[in-house]
């Protein structure tokens, strides 16, 4: 075994004093607090749609919009959770099995909303767009937020860890979509969603494994 | 790996309350600590690991050498379950020392230090073990390539050996008329007129025996190159 004194001694004179991270749970309300505002600032670049929250069929639309809400929030919370050594995902599965379940129960209530929706022709030119450039100009500060935020902690597993928060934010920024989508979901809409919600995990996770590794 | 506590300035000739390693050696620095033993203090307990680095976060060199000296075996013991070149594996817990120094604000003091630690030695590992496959893949190790492309002069005269001993060879099969004809006309450069005066045959004589010469080293796999 090699010498590694000369290592620790050096360590040890470069030891300053320092802030212990807070707990995950604090960190994601902080995130919440921060990067929805954000979020809904950031879609103000394009001219925004406010639905009547009392025309029939918004019920699905309300239960949209707090279970992504809630999803986002929890798997902010799971990847803020993870990213710190020791506490790997698989330590996490009740975490996990929440986050997916919950998820399930999202595309169910989707899928309700389709089905209770009059279809648009699905050729139409352009559908889902607007959607689609909501979402991502909502999750674009959120994926810096998220960053900076696992910027702090480090990840031993960046992609992974990445994977999840971005899957937070693709949520939270279906969430804020909600409050400014009329209650009807179409086909093309909703895979323009889908569309949306990889391509800012693709991007989080893209983006962020140089600032995140450890 | 042991820290010393120096209880006596004439045993070991460093103030009171100074590390010092066991070949006597003081580190670089040293940060007295009012809380002295009179008792020798050996390697801490992995009990008291969670509390000393709970003071190394509060920036406590002194408890931060300690743990870290510590820790060090435990290291290198988690790391050699993964790998088993101990060159590599000298590497992967320096990496981890690193990992630790820049991560260590996210140890919580209420769970356990081993879990932690744990975590970034199999992810150094991991990471040592994939980078090594890498460069295993794309890197061929040929001896003789690396000294061509450090020292191309370098292997010319092996070269010019080799070509010696290749062509002693080739003039070996040889009957002597033969031999004699090569070497002047061939390795001499002399002109036929040439070897042939200097021979004492005519000039076709010469040419049939460098034609025969030559048919002779083809038939033991040797091409003629001029």
């Amino acid at each position: 075994m090699a010498d590694h004194r000369m290592l620790i001694d050096s360590l040890s004179q470069s030891l300053a004093p320092i802030r212990r991270t807070r707990p995950p749970v604090m960190r994601t309300l902080c995130w919440v607090a921060l990067a929805l505002p954000s979020g809904f600032l950031a879609t103000k670049l394009i001219p925004t749609f406010y639905p009547d929250w009392t025309a029939p069929g918004m019920g699905w639309a309300i239960a949209q919009v707090g279970l992504a809400l809630v999803l986002g929030m929890a798997a902010v919370m799971l990847a803020f959770d993870t990213s710190i050594p020791g506490r790997p995902l698989r330590a996490r599965s009740g975490a996990v099995l929440f986050v997916a379940g919950l998820a399930l129960v999202w595309l169910a209530v989707c899928a309700g909303n389709m089905l209770a929706s009059p279809q648009l022709d699905f050729n139409r030119l352009g559908a889902g767009v607007y959607c689609y450039t909501f979402m991502m100009l909502a999750g674009a500060p959120m994926i810096v937020m998220v960053i900076l935020a696992l910027r702090q902690t480090r990840a031993l597993h960046p992609r992974r860890t990445l994977l999840v928060a971005g899957v937070g934010v693709a949520f939270a920024a279906a969430g804020l979509l909600g409050f400014c989508h009329p209650g009807t979901l179409h086909v093309a809409d909703f895979c323009m969603h889908l569309a949306a919600g990889a391509t800012i995990v693709g991007l989080t996770t893209l983006i962020g494994r140089r600032f995140v590794a450890a | 790996m042991e820290l010393a506590w120096c209880a006596d300035i004439a045993e070991h000739g460093a103030p009171l309350g100074t590390f010092i390693w066991p070949d006597g050696n003081v580190p670089v620095s040293t940060q007295s600590d009012s809380a002295l033993r009179p008792d020798r203090q050996t390697t801490p307990d992995p009990s008291e690991w969670p509390a000393l680095m709970e003071r190394s976060q509060a920036g406590d060199q002194h408890a931060y050498r300690q743990l870290l000296g510590a820790l060090v075996p435990a290291i290198h013991n988690l790391v050699r379950r993964r790998v088993f070149d101990d060159a590599l594996a000298d590497d992967v817990v320096q990496e981890t020392l690193l990992t630790m120094h820049r991560v260590r604000h996210t140890y919580d003091p209420a769970r356990p230090l081993l879990p932690w630690i744990a975590a970034i030695a199999a992810a150094r590992a991991i990471d040592a073990l994939r980078r090594q496959g890498r460069i295993q893949r794309r890197e061929v190790w040929n001896e003789a390539t690396l000294a061509m492309e450090l020292d191309p002069d370098g292997a010319r005269p092996m070269e010019q050996l080799a070509n010696r001993h290749e062509v002693e060879r080739l003039l070996d099969v040889l009957p002597t008329r033969q031999r004699q004809a090569v070497e002047m006309v061939k390795l001499q450069q002399m002109s036929v007129d040439h070897a042939a005066q200097a021979s004492h045959l005519s000039v076709p004589a010469i040419k049939a025996l460098l034609h025969r010469a030559l048919a002779r080293m083809r038939q033991h796999g040797i091409g003629d190159h001029g």
